[in-house]
């Protein structure tokens, strides 16, 4: 059980509005991860979490709840990345950054085929453009309906669709594997 | 959580997708460990503990515009601390210029302060200060391949020293003679205005005339503005390593400049260009 999700729950939630804190613990395993997916190399992490957490808190009283604070939360996680992204130089200057080293995963120890495999991912991932990475990202991974993902990237849904299905094909083509048929367009 | 119009998951069984699957649900379920989370927890804290909605004095945007930025000249703070852009900073510069000009010509000591005072960019919180001696060190080894520009002012905090008084000079060139105020400005905007104009042509003009500027106003009003335009030309040159270093260079002296969102989009379409040459995605 992560730190996130012990500290998760009833408690999280007072008077219909979440305290900053409270929606850093329960949500930071997902901003985390997001942003990894999204190209934020894992050395660089940590400064941007912070800087997602810090847009929290100065736009919390902002959020009217119309969607929900994951849905909110991905908006400025997306946004945030996007424009650590556009530092290309930066990342030019520290090729060897490009690639996560290693990852934390709550279940099991780092296997070196795990690692072999997220590697490969993350270059799969590097490869597509921003818009099919985002989508593909909170629709495959971080399991979000199409509707909320069409929301999120501020896109019509069947833009989202045809970003998804491209994303599939080109993640399957750069891992070397196949799509099912019908599914991949 | 689907929608009915959802398709399957790759990461369901169902799906027979079964290879990826598994990298879907690897990639999922990664997280955290706790020690990462309570080492974030702690850095934010004093954050979260400040009333919500003042956890940064940044603007109305979607990102922090301050320069309190945790990412330093690498994060939001450098990137959108400012939603001015190229054309607004000109102007304000020239402004700025103006002022100082006027303040000098008057010659009045109480206008000193004013006329002498600074374009300050704040740097960020976290951003070390490098030394005007570091800055040069770096800008000899930046510009192996370009010739050398002046080293560009360090920024420094708004809390200043007193410091004394001193009549501005506007050339720029020390031990230089004296050029008049009001010549000094034009001179400086007119080279600065030909190298942008020249700049989607002749780039090679362009960089030309940036060291042309440096060479006579090494420290002048629209330094800034000259860096941006030498990156630029470098890069339309396919100089990219000199661009990146000497962009660099802009950033670590400037990190709150915005300026350095135009620097961003001269990267922007570098990495297209390259991708586009090695054969990558549009």
């Amino acid at each position: 059980m992560t730190h996130a999700e012990k500290l998760s729950g009833s408690e999280v939630l007072v008077r219909g509005r979440p305290t900053t804190r409270q929606v850093f613990r329960e949500n930071l395993g997902y901003v985390w991860r997001a942003l990894r997916h999204l190209g934020v190399p894992e050395s660089d992490l940590d400064d941007v979490v912070q800087e997602v957490f810090i847009v929290v808190h100065r736009k919390l009283p902002t959020w009217e709840g119309r969607s929900s604070i994951r849905t909110w939360l991905y908006g400025i996680s997306i946004r945030t990345a996007s424009v650590y992204r556009r530092k290309a130089y930066r990342r030019r200057e520290r090729p060897t950054e490009d690639l996560p080293e290693a990852s934390h995963h709550p279940q099991q120890a780092h296997s070196g085929e795990t690692r072999h495999g997220m590697r490969k991912l993350d270059e799969a991932l590097r490869a597509l453009d921003e818009d099919k990475r985002t989508v593909f990202v909170l629709y495959e991974i971080e399991q979000m309906t199409m509707r909320e993902v069409a929301e999120v990237v501020e896109c019509p849904l069947p833009t989202a669709f045809s970003r998804l299905y491209a994303a599939r094909r080109q993640i399957a083509e750069s891992l070397g594997l196949p799509l099912p048929s019908g599914r991949s367009a | 959580m689907s929608d009915a119009t959802d398709p399957p998951r790759l990461l369901d069984p169902a799906a027979g997708t079964p290879e990826l699957g598994r990298y879907m649900r690897e990639a999922s379920e990664l997280a955290p460990t706790d020690a990462d989370a309570a080492r974030l927890e702690a850095k934010l804290g004093p954050i979260f503990d400040g009333p919500a909605g003042a956890g940064d004095p940044g603007g109305d945007g979607p990102m922090p515009a301050g320069a309190e930025s945790p990412l330093g000249a690498a994060g939001q703070g450098g990137i959108l601390a400012s939603s001015t852009g190229w054309t607004i900073g000109m102007a304000t510069l020239v402004v700025v210029a103006a002022v100082a000009t006027w303040a000098i010509g008057r010659e009045d000591p109480a206008s000193e302060g004013t006329a002498e005072e600074p374009r300050h960019h704040e740097p960020a919180r976290d951003q070390p200060k490098a030394s005007d001696d570091s800055i040069s060190s770096q800008a000899r080894s930046a510009e192996a391949e370009t010739p050398p520009g002046p080293a560009l002012r360090q920024v420094g905090s708004r809390e200043r020293t007193p410091r004394p008084r001193r009549r501005r000079d506007t050339s720029g060139v020390t031990g230089a003679p004296a050029t008049t105020p009001s010549a000094g400005v034009p001179n400086e905007l007119s080279l600065i205005r030909a190298a942008q104009d020249a700049l989607s042509r002749d780039p090679g003009r362009a960089l030309t005339l940036t060291e042309e500027h440096a060479s006579l106003h090494p420290a002048g009003e629209l330094a800034q503005e000259r860096e941006v335009i030498a990156i630029d030309a470098l890069a339309r040159l396919g100089r990219w390593q000199a661009a990146q270093r000497r962009a660099a260079r802009l950033e670590r002296s400037y990190p709150g400049s915005p300026h350095l969102r135009r620097v961003h989009r001269v990267f922007e379409r570098m990495t297209e260009a390259q991708d586009r040459a090695q054969g990558g995605p549009p």
